[in-house]
């Protein structure tokens, strides 16, 4: 039977790579319970060794929620959830476990109260804007929506150890976060605005280098993501040809396909001595991952304020978790995401399954399977667990077999402009594969520094994952596809970021909207 | 009504070990038997597009299996054979596998010879990376793909594969699917 002239046409340029279930954003609206409870939906998290300059030594972290933020989402913003406990977890001794774990709980209110109020025609009448007047540093008198955070450290197991404040090189131990970039006649220079909201801090256990001191700062930032999300969305999509409306699979790295290009996220910073995150200068590796729980009970509040819509109560409950990117959107099942949300890497033994014997190569093998593509053939893909799950060794394996995004603190920061995009998964060679050989850092383009040792924003991730998927570090009878330059057409690289710290760049503006790429100019 | 709010809070969280209800009930369908609805062919999910490519195969003797069977009398035995989705390479139905020597092997079918030759075409330039060593020749209205694992690793069984290919008579009426 003959296929219809619709679906040649849309076929023409074609073909696919089919995620059943799943969206390729890092880790946006991944599973079903998060798509109702977007602000504790964990995105992105970046480790990386800090190389702005005068930060050696410093490891930053940046963890990432509340996805898909259009600029001019009013007259709410994106305040993250008040009732929820966002933290960020530390292993330092390869048992899977958290040894260290950053806790933040954020707040709500309004000025005075009540909010900023009118008079008009003789009554107060409360306005319905975050803030009534210009915005700047150190100026906030015109704000209406005040939103603050309180920081604790935990060293051991995060519910059962004592949780010790953190607090500014001032001595505050409530801090700032700024508004959200309403637009540019609220915030007229958000940049500095928002500098005004970062913080130095003492960390209790902490000595940091001499003349420098840890760093915290929560806001909005511009969403340093990139990914061809509608594509693989929508079933048929990549081609081959570089013809038409569709990316070339293997193309160019970058083909203007970034969905995220014009939404905002929040971002949770930390800048920390890499010294007082390890165990000790014998173990430089460390694991990190985030979380983000609620209280097991919420009930609507029938008779709803500000301050109260709701009513929480119980132990927590983690309902995100985020360490490798795409692990639970491209690995886990559509049955198992919300359960992997709630898990702890200790037991991660449960998921192994899903990358010892992925689904994504076989579905690519399903879809261009005809013209004689075939999909790894060696299960289980104990490549895949090495970069998943227990860490390349010789760079950056610590001892466990779960999973979480690894960083050798060890391996020295590379300079902003000498950053490869493909970090070190460039540091093997294509032609040998490779996992038991050593890294070879002489390699053209290696960049021990990049993902997967750690993660940069400017690592092109999507790029690295979907090659990895489909056989890169396997040799070619293993994989006969497996050394090609797969790619989703949305290329990123250090030039889109800062140099310092936060390095996200700062939010787009609500308003006037800035023209997204590939708008009519 | 406060006061009933506050006490609902304290019983959700007291009940925080309780087993989760269980699925309501699916409400049961009609007496009369269902009817079976095609899937659109434009937006069927993949499942459904593969049975729906499996049930609409072109009317032609060179059917995917025969080759296999023909491939399989000279010795060029696939372990297990795996459907693929047609519609990517413009085809009605796609059949393949690999041998023990990893070589692999897919079948086409299309609609008409004239079809088939442009298949072989499509596929020859838009997966010439993806599938690198890949052989095609045309048979009727079927595609025959071989992919050597290494360049010329094994030029005796390729050249096998594709004369058992050429043998099989275009216009018998056997049908052996």
């Amino acid at each position: 039977m003959r296929l219809t002239n619709r679906l040649l046409g849309g076929l023409a340029a074609f073909t696919t790579v089919l995620v059943p279930g799943a969206g390729w954003a890092s880790s946006h609206r991944e599973a079903p319970f998060l798509t109702k409870n977007p602000k504790v939906d964990g995105t992105d998290l970046y480790i990386f060794n800090s190389f702005a300059s005068g930060r050696t030594g410093y490891v930053t972290i940046l963890a990432n929620y509340l996805p898909f933020q259009d600029p001019q989402g009013g007259p709410n913003f994106f305040t993250l959830d008040p009732a929820a406990l966002y933290e960020i977890h530390v292993d330092n001794d390869g048992d899977a476990r958290e040894d260290i774990t950053f806790q933040f709980r954020f707040q709500t209110t309004l000025a005075g109260g009540s909010g900023i109020q009118l008079d008009v025609g003789g009554k107060k009448i409360a306005v319905p804007y975050s803030a009534v007047g210009p915005l700047a540093a150190g100026h906030e008198d015109s704000r209406n929506l005040l939103e603050t955070y309180k920081l604790q450290i935990v060293r051991g197991r995060r519910r059962d150890r004592t949780v010790e404040a953190v607090a500014s090189t001032s001595g505050a131990s409530t801090f700032g976060k700024p508004l959200d970039n309403v637009g540019t006649k609220t915030i007229p220079d958000y940049a500095s605005y928002a500098r005004s909201f970062m913080y130095d801090i003492n960390l209790p256990g902490c000595t940091p280098p001499r003349g420098t001191h840890p760093r915290v700062f929560v806001g909005q930032r511009k969403e340093g993501f990139s990914v061809n999300l509608g594509q693989i969305f929508d079933l048929l999509h990549f081609n081959t040809s570089g013809i038409g409306d569709v990316a070339n699979i293997l193309g160019p790295q970058y083909q203007g396909f970034d969905d995220l290009a014009g939404k905002n996220v929040t971002s949770i910073a930390l800048e920390i001595p890499a010294a007082c995150l390890i165990k000790d200068a014998q173990h430089p590796i460390i694991g990190a991952w985030t979380t983000a729980s609620v209280r097991q009970a919420r009930v609507i509040n029938p008779d709803p304020t500000f301050e109260r819509p709701t009513h929480e109560g119980g132990p927590w409950a983690q309902v995100s978790r985020l360490g490798m990117p795409l692990v639970n959107e491209v690995v886990i099942g559509l049955k198992d995401k919300d359960r992997f949300n709630s898990s702890e890497p200790k037991d991660d033994a449960q998921f192994a399954d899903y990358v010892t014997n992925p689904t994504l190569p076989a579905v690519a093998e399903l879809l261009f399977g005809g013209a004689g593509v075939v999909a790894p053939r060696r299960f289980p893909r104990t490549d895949l667990v090495a970069a998943f799950l227990t860490g390349i060794p010789g760079v950056n394996a610590n001892g466990s077999t779960a999973e979480m995004v690894r960083l050798n603190t060890a391996i020295a920061a590379t300079p902003a402009d000498h950053q490869n995009s493909y970090g070190a998964a460039l540091c093997f060679d294509p032609a040998t594969a490779k996992l038991d050989a050593k890294l070879n850092v002489n390699h053209a383009g290696c960049d021990p520094a990049g993902f997967p040792n750690g993660r940069r924003p400017g690592d092109d991730v999507v790029d690295i994952e979907l090659r990895v998927a489909m056989g890169y570090l396997l040799n070619t009878t293993d994989a006969p596809a497996g050394q090609l330059p797969y790619v989703d057409g949305a290329g990123i690289s250090q030039s889109a970021f800062d140099t310092t710290f936060p390095y996200l760049k700062d939010p787009r503006p609500g308003a006037p909207q800035m023209p997204k790429p590939g708008d009519p100019q | 009504m406060r006061s009933l709010f506050v006490s609902t809070i304290v019983a959700l969280a007291a009940c925080e070990s309780e087993p989760p209800a269980p699925p309501p009930a699916v409400a049961p369908a009609s007496a009369a038997a269902p009817k079976l609805i095609e899937p659109s062919k434009e937006l069927s999910p993949l499942v459904a597009r593969l049975r729906y490519e499996a049930n609409h195969r072109p009317a032609s003797s060179v059917t995917a299996e025969r080759v296999f069977d023909a491939l399989d009398r000279s010795d060029i035995r696939v372990t297990e054979r795996r459907q693929y989705l047609g519609a990517s390479m413009r085809a009605s139905y796609c059949l393949g596998g690999q041998t023990g020597d990893d070589i692999v092997l897919a079948v086409c079918e299309y609609p008409t010879h004239g079809a088939a030759v442009a298949g072989k075409a499509f596929m020859d330039g838009r997966f010439a990376a993806m599938a690198p060593g890949a052989h095609r020749e045309v048979q009727d209205v079927a595609v025959l793909t071989v992919v050597d694992p290494a360049p010329r690793a094994h030029p005796e069984i390729v050249a096998r594969a594709f004369q058992s290919f050429a043998a099989l008579p275009p216009h018998a009426t056997q049908n052996n699917r």
